[in-house]
């Protein structure tokens, strides 16, 4: 398997918080998940990656031979969009497109026109073209997204694209994720952040966990449900199974919690159900015992 | 380096507005904010019985508007020096990932400085024609904008050296003093030399034309290494 993007031994240090060492790699063809909570360093990595930040130390290798973020050849072929104000507050559609158009070699005008229809923000000329200012939250990133996908690009950056989205404008975007991967069968990747994966499943094909500026689980979706299971089982067992369980919640009517597919047999001598965890329970088990660890 | 991107596009990359775009716009607000409070001054002196003649020749008499161009030549001068790009705020990410990265920044931002001195400029120009066609007379004439205009981008040297060492929060706040300074030093010497012409704007104006370049370019190397990533 190529991947778009591999990590070696990066960090970031700041007064109060360190990132790293991180070593991991981000799959070509596919869309990978940076899950983490608040603070645990992905905003950190996403704008190392994409240059807005630069690293402490470790080396970062895109494409398979490219390393020099601030070449103009990279950052063409990278679509960045941050979790909010990615542009100034007072620019308007026309704005957006002008500056876009100068900053990237590869900004397709017309095509910003029709995803900003399709995102329902508005005629990019139109005289009731209104500023980022006026706009609602949801609508702002719209736009940061209309502007980013209207970019041929091969590797997608978006850090939080659907926090500030409802649930329509979510679901639009995981099949704006499945045109982007399949417009060139194998060749794009998309790199997203989030810390509530529930609407974004669909779109996740690799998952990135991270907790305190450390990566604490990485794979794709589908062997993860094969490494963990989903356990419930009565309150009376919970503390039984609590060896054998990763992470566990619960009260008196019983317990839920994940647990490794290698402790299935044990665990279900408890009188356990066990099921195929969701991305999103996946994610809370997996955080909750790194924030344990800790 | 990005040979690409002009100093033009650069600028209008980062404010949406090309540089003889943003040059013209500003320059009207600066004539319109210097004609305003002249108007303003000449209402109140014609509502207070005077006749148009007496206003002027009061005008003429006082530093009233030498003082209204100062604060016009000033202010529109402090606002642009306000439009800097830092990541935290709103388009900061953004810009530091497009084509040419800091060398476009240095081009957007060399712009903006290119553009205060010809606003500056421009506004000097305008008074400097309103004086010599006797519609609104200074007291001290040409003078007073050669002298403004010299002081002007003296403070905007001063600025950016603090820059350099100040975030851009607490450089606004020592900017506001720094050209109030330059306004009271602006009058000290006009009245001082009788509104004569010599020494005492050569100097500042030779010095700043070697510094203000200088001073930039090395507001740009620190920015560079110190907040840019």
């Amino acid at each position: 398997m190529e991947n778009a993007v591999v990590i070696n031994g990066l960090t970031k240090e700041y007064k109060d918080f360190k990132l790293g060492e991180l070593n991991t790699a981000i799959p070509r063809g596919f869309a990978t998940a940076l899950i983490g909570a608040n603070g645990a360093g992905k905003t950190t990595l996403i704008d190392i990656l994409c240059g807005v930040t630069g690293r402490t130390s470790g080396e970062t290798v895109y494409f398979g031979d490219m390393t020099d973020i601030d070449s103009d050849a990279l950052r063409n072929r990278i679509g960045y969009c941050s979790a909010a104000n990615y542009f100034p507050l007072d620019w308007k559609l026309t704005t957006i497109a002008d500056s876009m158009e100068i900053g990237f070699d590869n900004f397709d005008r017309a095509k910003f026109g029709l995803l900003c229809k399709r995102f329902k923000v508005g005629e990019k000329t139109g005289k009731k073209s209104k500023s980022l200012v006026k706009m609602s939250d949801g609508n702002r990133m719209r736009t940061y997204l209309a502007a980013v996908l209207a970019r041929d690009t091969d590797l997608l950056v978006l850090d939080e694209p659907g926090s500030s989205l409802d649930p329509l404008a979510r679901d639009m975007l995981c099949d704006m994720f499945r045109e982007y991967l399949s417009e060139r069968d194998g060749e794009r990747t998309i790199l997203f952040s989030t810390h509530n994966i529930a609407d974004m499943e669909f779109a996740t094909d690799y998952a990135i966990f991270m907790a305190e500026g450390r990566i604490v689980e990485q794979g794709f979706v589908e062997d993860l449900k094969q490494k963990y299971i989903l356990v419930h089982g009565d309150a009376e067992y919970a503390e039984k199974a609590r060896p054998f369980m990763l992470s566990q919640s619960g009260g008196r009517s019983g317990f839920e919690g994940i647990a490794l597919a290698e402790n299935a047999e044990m665990l279900s001598a408890f009188d356990t159900a066990i099921e195929t965890p969701t991305l999103q329970q996946l994610s809370i088990g997996i955080l909750r015992k790194a924030e344990e660890d800790e | 380096m990005n040979n690409r991107i002009t100093l033009s596009k650069a600028m209008k990359l980062y404010n949406g507005r090309s540089m003889p775009e943003l040059i013209l716009k500003m320059s009207l607000l600066s004539m319109g904010v210097y004609a305003l409070m002249l108007a303003f001054i000449f209402l109140i002196g014609l509502a207070g019985g005077d006749d148009s003649v007496t206003v002027r020749s009061e005008m003429a008499g006082s530093l009233m508007a030498d003082s209204f161009f100062m604060i016009s030549a000033g202010l529109i001068n402090i606002i642009m020096a306000q439009m800097t790009y830092e990541k935290h705020m709103p388009g900061g990410k953004f810009f530091r990932t497009v084509k040419g990265g800091f060398d476009t920044y240095k081009k957007a931002s060399t712009a903006i400085c290119i553009s205060r001195v010809a606003i500056a400029a421009i506004i000097t120009a305008f008074a400097s024609l309103l004086h010599i066609s006797g519609i609104v007379p200074m007291k001290y004439g040409i003078v007073t904008t050669v002298t403004v205009f010299v002081l002007v981008l003296v403070a905007m040297c001063i600025c950016n050296f603090l820059s350099m060492r100040l975030s851009s929060t607490v450089s606004f706040f020592f900017a506001l003093i720094i050209y109030f300074v330059i306004g009271i030093a602006a009058v000290i010497i006009l009245e001082v030399t009788g509104g004569t012409p010599g020494i005492v704007q050569l100097v500042p104006a030779v010095t700043t034309a070697v510094l203000l370049p200088v001073s930039h370019n090395m507001l740009m190397k620190v920015y560079k290494e110190k907040r840019w990533n």
